[in-house]
């Protein structure tokens, strides 16, 4: 009855797909044994659909070429091959300070690998810059050691990095033949400059010297990473477009003030949550989707530029969606409308939100403006499974909640996502 | 709280040995061959001693120094606190200030790494015992609560929290350390 399950995402999912044993004596801490237990043993073939990693990510319309990539994982390379081999205890007595460089390069290798099989160009190429920043740390750090490096160059170099960022967002002409591309290409730019420009100083929480520099290392390489990607997807893309290829800010500012009028409206409409909502199942569903529909709407009303409203708004519609069709649920069938018994109901709620993220992805009318709210759902769906790897053995049918309540929101969000597109695509008069 | 210091007179020993640098009174007597490292943290984590005969059972890796302290003290206007915590070896401890009041004492301690270059390995702890004089007289037998924090960073801001908080105090030197600056 306790076989011993390995502690792993891809463990754990073996483990939903065996049939249910329930009633086994409570080994997660059930105290009165009268709660249903869910056993969690692997199976061995029912992860080998690889969908551990998140079945939809974020995307570009902009052809990254794979030179670029190449050149982004030689930075990497270069970085890692300035830290010595062994880094060991001769070049860093300090274990601890060694261990923190030793798992930076160890992120930046497993970055690396991850890039080569990404699902898109994008999302490899953030990996890489994941890599980078990882790579940058172990290296700055190590240079603080060999004795030629110090804080302020890389406060420098993250400072022209950030000029460049700047620079490039002071100039950015919302150009497009095709307003809804125009749209998500802009929404990324817009992001990435924001990111680049925020937060002045890396998040260093030890006291050491080396580690100091090791952050600010990693820190300038963020900020470099950020400016040179989003400065080739800026100039890959105006290349793309035609020479009368017309300024579409307008269009994408009208549509956001447009939606987030509608949202608001929405959220004023917003039927009152019942003064005990429960801390079950259904309870805290309902609670959360009811939040992330509220809170969806400020990143349409108050954005941080134009095209991230417009292809924020696909989200936030779809949440309130997903938030209605949810309490009329509740409503009609009661508290346990979403409640699981067993292994395999686990599973199926799983596959459920599998299917309804492919689904929106095939029935959108544009799907790349889909794209970004399904991977959103298809990571909500990666994080359900990682909470789930953490349990073993047999475990109370509560436990199992929090996974749970994930796959259901990110069902019902997935199957709102296309009518929610074509809102949106709507409002842009495209 | 009634009052803090952030600098107070104080012994600091470590030591990578299997039972604490400053021992309390009775503590070899009380020693099990059964207790491990942890349970002997805990047996030596707290100890007001509240007058001269009561401190000359302290024992100590460091008998010397710690004697001229005992001797240094005037009970009848100041008491000892001795407290000793398991730090990793490649961190020590920085005594950020240290509260009291008739029933309690509380500490607050900045976690550092140790500089780069000195060896040390991640999963290996040892004891640090601070003895620490306080400038009021208190009864042993009173002090019956005991806080201790630990967090990283520098002591700054906690020192600066302490001293918003303090009432009264003048006995503290909110810029110098009494444990030294990091040497990296």
């Amino acid at each position: 009855m306790t076989e011993q399950s390995t502690p792993t995402r891809r463990g754990f999912l073996a483990a939903v797909g065996v049939s249910a044993l329930a009633g086994c004596s409570g080994l997660d801490g059930s105290r009165d044994g009268s709660e249903t237990t869910v056993p969690m043993y692997h199976l061995r073939d029912v992860t080998e659909d690889g969908e551990s990693d998140p079945i939809v990510v974020e995307s570009v319309p902009v052809p990254i070429e794979q030179s670029l990539l190449d050149e982004r994982l030689r930075r990497v390379s270069a970085l890692l091959q300035r830290v010595p081999t062994p880094l060991d205890r001769e070049r860093i007595p300090n274990g601890v300070i060694r261990e923190r460089l030793l798992r930076a390069a160890d992120d930046a290798s497993t970055s690396s690998q991850r890039a080569r099989s990404a699902r898109t160009r994008l999302s490899a190429l953030q990996a890489l810059s994941r890599a980078r920043e990882r790579a940058r740390y172990a290296a700055a750090g190590w240079a603080y050691a060999a004795g030629n490096r110090r804080v302020s160059e890389l406060q420098a170099a993250r400072r022209r990095a950030v000029d460049d960022a700047r620079a490039l967002r002071s100039t950015l002409a919302y150009r497009g033949d095709d307003p809804i591309r125009a749209a998500l290409v802009y929404a990324r730019l817009e992001r990435n400059l924001d990111v680049a420009l925020d937060d002045p100083t890396p998040h260093a929480n030890e006291s050491s010297p080396l580690l100091t520099v090791a952050a600010w290392g990693e820190h300038a390489e963020t900020a470099r990473a950020l400016a040179d990607d989003t400065r080739y997807l800026h100039d890959r893309y105006t290349d793309s477009l035609s020479g009368d290829a017309p300024d579409v800010e307008d269009t994408l500012a009208a549509a956001a003030e447009t939606l987030a009028t509608r949202l608001r409206d929405r959220r004023a409409e917003l039927p009152p949550e019942p003064t005990e909502s429960g801390d079950g199942l259904g309870g805290r569903l309902r609670y959360r989707l009811r939040d992330d529909a509220e809170s969806s709407v400020q990143r349409v009303s108050e954005p941080d530029g134009p095209a991230r409203a417009v292809v924020a708004a696909v989200a936030a519609i779809s949440n309130f969606e997903a938030y209605d069709q949810v309490r009329t649920r509740l409503a009609e069938d009661g508290a346990d409308a979403y409640r699981i018994a067993d292994a395999s109901e686990v599973r199926e709620r799983r596959a459920r939100a599998l299917r309804a993220i492919r689904r929106a992805l095939d029935e959108s009318p544009r799907p790349a403006l889909v794209r970004p709210a399904l991977a959103d759902a298809a990571m909500a769906v990666s994080l359900a499974d990682e909470s789930l790897a953490r349990h073993s053995g047999d475990v109370r049918a509560s436990r199992l909640d929090d996974p749970v309540r994930r796959y259901v929101a990110a069902a019902a969000r997935a199957r709102n996502a296309p009518a929610a597109c074509r809102a949106v695509i709507e409002a842009v008069g495209a | 709280m009634a009052d803090t210091a952030t600098d107070p007179p104080m012994v600091l020993r470590r030591t990578e040995s299997a039972v604490p640098p400053i021992r309390p009174p009775g503590f070899e007597r009380e020693q099990s061959a059964s207790l491990d490292r942890d349970s002997l943290s805990f047996r030596a984590e707290h100890a007001v001693l509240d007058s001269a005969s009561e401190a000359t059972g302290l024992t100590a890796d460091d008998g010397a120094a710690v004697s001229a302290f005992v001797s240094g003290t005037d009970f009848d206007r100041e008491t000892l606190f001795l407290e000793t915590a398991l730090v990793g070896e490649c961190y020590r401890l920085r005594l950020c200030s240290v509260s009291w009041g008739p029933e309690e004492i509380e500490t607050e301690y900045a976690r550092l790494l140790r500089p780069y270059d000195e060896r040390c390995e991640a999963d290996r702890s040892v004891f640090e015992s601070r003895l620490i004089r306080l400038p009021v007289s208190l009864d042993a037998d009173a002090v019956n609560a005991f806080g201790s924090s630990i967090g990283s960073g520098t002591c700054d801001s906690r020192v600066a929290r302490a001293e918003a908080t303090s009432k009264g105090d003048t006995s503290t030197n909110a810029t110098s350390d009494g444990e030294g600056g990091a040497r990296e």
